[in-house]
């Protein structure tokens, strides 16, 4: 209680305290120039580098790298390996945190069946997923299968453990008091648990989506004949760096763009938070 | 009632013996840590006493106590709820119909003086808002018997006098019995029909005044009559007494 009431106070306090910056530039932009200055910097003492003191055999160059994702693009080549990957990421991702909110959620409220397989979890949660992909190859064929038993893997985890330890963080208040308003587990299910546990549920899905796009990439790597990770797998058995680093960047876009979807839903089921 | 925990135990309550009758307003007054929100959780049935016997009418208390609205000391309302939805979930739990709720939600927000901020999170609520979201929530489906944690503890003092007022109203218009937890003695005697006074942990009752002030009351001029000077010195002095006796048991000790 205190301490809610004395925070404004503190912060008005610190407001009045620091003098009004004249002719100051906005933070944001500032982040931003920064941030552009960096890869500006980077991208250009890579291409001034490569051929003057590197081989571009070995290290390419941005402009060439670029060249190449403005090819794929433009015929098209590029198109069916994407989509095979996106396929395998959503089908995996959904199948994965699908499963791992259901089991996080059941185990969370049955902590003695949770203390029980407790040490197990932790065992197979520690586990290098991706060094199990050979396996799942032999298991389930080189085609789709095997990909998204690795990506449903790697995101079941990671949205399972979140899940689980949100489940089990619920506030006793909360469930307190609708007990006394006289409603059933269910209710207190609906109204308490799964709203109180979904910011954990959302945390976890935000760190599976990029672990979900390499599990996608890394089951092509090791072996398939399709999708972007077959791509790159190609263009490095025929040493084309260009070919290797050009399927690398897509792959950082594709996840920095859908872990932004991701960051929307986040905001938005935890709207609450910010008043 | 003894708790036990990792750092030792801690006898919160002994030899607290009271019955609370039907329809009537008892303020519970004591120092802080006596054990006072450990007794209304376990009128609310959420904590069993380690020893001892609890009853709502004539009926042990085991589980939670459904017949009672309980506002806790600390904010219950839910954090993914706005206020209208907040004061609206006791009325989704009992099954009402939409319309009856919504009529219900904007009488209890009108009174709690939360006009405006219906569709606030309690994150954009100040700590004296987020209270009376919570009395909202506690009265809206209009239990048998309330219990009140220091209700108005973060109000300022017009704002309390206002809700004091209207909890009284309401209280006597519904005949529902009340035991609330209070730290100022005034607030205890304009509000209630009897004080019990709890001593220092472990907690016993030293003391129970009837208030005896006709009802209705009006709290504005309440406090400006004889009578109710007369019952507060009664208060007074019992208590004088009463730290004078604790002080020698400790100087004894
Ligand atoms: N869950 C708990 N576990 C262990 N000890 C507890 C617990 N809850 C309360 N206590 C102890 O019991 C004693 C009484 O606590 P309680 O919250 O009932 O006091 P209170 O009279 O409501 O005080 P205040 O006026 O400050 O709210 C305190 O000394 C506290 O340390
Ligand atoms: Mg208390």
């Amino acid at each position: 209680m205190s301490d809610t009431e004395t925070l404004p106070r503190s912060t008005v306090a610190n407001s009045l305290a620091s003098p009004q910056p004249r002719r100051k530039l906005n933070p944001t932009i500032k982040i931003v120039l920064g941030q552009i200055a960096v890869v500006g910097l980077w991208l250009g003492s890579w291409e001034w580098m490569s051929g003057r003191l590197i081989d571009p055999f070995f290290s390419s160059s941005p402009s060439a790298i670029g060249q190449q994702l403005v090819e794929w693009f433009r015929t098209g080549s590029i198109w069916p390996h994407l989509l095979i990957t996106l396929q395998e990421f959503s089908v995996g991702l959904l199948v994965g945190s699908v499963v791992g909110v259901l089991v996080g959620f059941t185990l969370g409220r049955l902590p003695t069946t949770a203390a029980v397989l407790n040490p197990f979890v932790t065992v197979v949660y520690s586990m290098p997923k991706l060094a199990l992909a050979p396996l799942f190859v032999l298991w389930f064929g080189i085609g789709f299968g095997s990909k998204i038993v690795l990506v449903a893997l790697i995101s079941f985890f990671l949205v399972f453990y979140n899940t689980f330890t949100g489940a089990r963080d619920v506030d006793p208040l909360y469930i307190n008091s609708l007990r006394i308003m006289g409603a059933n587990r269910l209710t207190i299910y609906r109204r308490v648990v799964i709203p109180s546990a979904a910011v954990w549920v959302m945390t976890g899905l935000r760190i599976a989506v990029p672990q979900a796009v390499i599990g996608a990439v890394v089951g092509e790597l090791i072996s398939s004949n399709q999708g972007v990770g077959y791509i790159i797998a190609n263009a490095g058995a025929f040493f084309n760096t260009t070919g290797v680093l050009a399927g690398v960047a897509l792959v950082a876009c594709v996840s920095v763009l859908l872990s932004q979807l991701i960051i929307v839903l986040e905001r938005w089921a935890t709207r609450w938070k910010q008043g | 009632m003894t708790y036990h925990g990792r750092r030792g135990t801690v006898s919160a309550l002994s030899h607290v013996d009271f019955t609370l009758w039907q329809g009537e307003f008892v303020a519970l007054l004591g120092p802080s840590g006596c054990g006072k929100s450990t007794l209304l959780n376990m009128v609310s049935g959420l904590i069993a006493p380690t020893s001892g016997r609890l009853a709502y009418r004539g009926k042990a208390i085991n589980g939670p106590n459904t017949n009672i609205g309980y506002m806790t000391q600390r904010d219950s309302i839910l954090p993914w709820r706005t206020t209208a939805q907040n004061i609206e979930l006791p009325l989704q739990i009992r099954h009402l119909p939409a319309r009856e709720r919504r009529e219900k939600v904007a009488t209890y927000i009108e009174m709690v003086g939360l006009k405006g901020f219906e569709n606030t999170y309690p994150s954009g609520l100040s700590g004296g808002m987020r209270k009376r979201v919570g009395l909202a929530q506690a009265l809206v489906y209009e239990p048998e018997t309330l219990l009140l944690d220091e209700p108005f503890g973060a109000l300022d003092a017009i704002l309390r006098l206002r809700m004091q007022a209207e909890l009284l109203a309401l209280m006597e218009k519904l005949g529902a019995t009340v035991l609330f937890v209070t730290h100022d003695m005034d607030e205890a005697i304009t509000l209630a029909d009897r004080v019990v006074v709890m001593s220092a942990r472990p907690a016993r009752i030293i003391d129970e005044i009837e208030v005896g002030l006709p009802r209705p009351r009006n709290l504005e001029q309440l406090q400006f009559t004889a009578e109710y000077q007369e019952v507060r010195r009664r208060v007074w002095d019992n208590l004088g007494r009463e730290i004078h006796s604790s002080e020698k048991e400790m100087a004894n000790q």
